[in-house]
């Protein structure tokens, strides 16, 4: 019984106690990606963006996807925009796809 | 950058910690991180700024609107793999009946899920009435029973 009362302390202490990791400059560019993407009020489907890639493929990404949709000449299927912070690839998708929808989108262009 | 912009950039940035909090302490699928869920958070957070009319505290909104977005994700990724509380390496999780705790509290139904972690979060009962819909004395029963039957769970483990 006294081990519940103090988890359930605990736990709060810890979810009060969170940090946000993201210093000033990262949250300011997640607030802007957002703020350029949606119109307040929008009511469509929600943008997803997932980050898929570690760092290793980062630099080919750039240089792939790019090249890849240009020489499909279209619409690069439900991904929006593409992100590189030095850590990962993030791919924007703008239907409310899944992580897992957003990743077939994405192979289906550079295939 | 206009008026609407930078009022929600301030809101964020005072209520980042605890948007954060909240993306964190649910289990979504392993395809997603808490910067996928922070993001998202941050969208629906941003698509309902304009219709914020202040009746309730910025901070009661931004709960309720965060705790939606997860509560959505939550069901749309349940039939996908799930992280479980003792794979993560955050030092949130340091203890089996740490693990178990935690776990129960997200494998509650809806609205009493979202009574505990607004609770934890420090929230009043007024405020969790107002989060929830709930009358206060609602809240109050609910919360009670609730935490007796995990209480009763984590010490039959």
């Amino acid at each position: 019984m006294q081990d519940f009362e103090q988890h359930l302390k605990a736990y709060s202490e810890e979810v009060k106690n969170t940090r946000c990791p993201y210093s000033d400059a990262e949250l300011d560019r997640e607030i802007r990606s957002v703020i350029w993407n949606i119109t307040p009020n929008e009511n469509t489907k929600t943008p997803s963006r997932h980050r898929l890639w570690p760092a290793a493929a980062a630099i080919a990404a750039a240089i792939i996807i790019p090249a890849a949709i240009l020489t499909k000449g279209g619409t690069p299927g439900e991904i929006a925009t593409i992100d590189i912070d030095g850590e990962h690839v993030y791919f924007a998708c703008n239907s409310g796809c899944t992580p897992e929808g957003t990743l077939q989108n994405f192979k289906s262009i550079i295939q | 950058m206009e008026l609407d912009e930078r009022t929600f950039k301030e809101l964020i940035h005072r209520h980042r910690d605890m948007i954060w909090s909240i993306c964190k302490s649910y289990r979504l699928s392993e395809a997603w991180t808490t910067e996928d869920a922070f993001h998202e958070v941050l969208c629906d957070l941003w698509r309902g700024f304009g219709s914020f009319d202040k009746r309730s505290s910025e901070r009661t909104w931004i709960f309720r609107v965060a705790t939606n977005t997860m509560v959505s994700l939550t069901r749309k990724t349940s039939n996908q793999p799930t992280i479980q509380a003792t794979e993560y390496q955050e030092p949130w999780y340091n203890g089996e009946n740490y693990h178990d705790l935690v776990d129960m509290i997200n494998a509650t139904a809806e609205p009493d899920r979202t009574i505990i972690k607004a609770h934890v979060q420090g929230f009043s009962y007024a405020e969790i009435a107002k989060i929830t819909g709930l009358t206060i004395g609602a809240v109050s029963m609910r919360l009670t029973r609730v935490l007796r039957k995990i209480r009763k769970q984590y010490n039959q483990k």
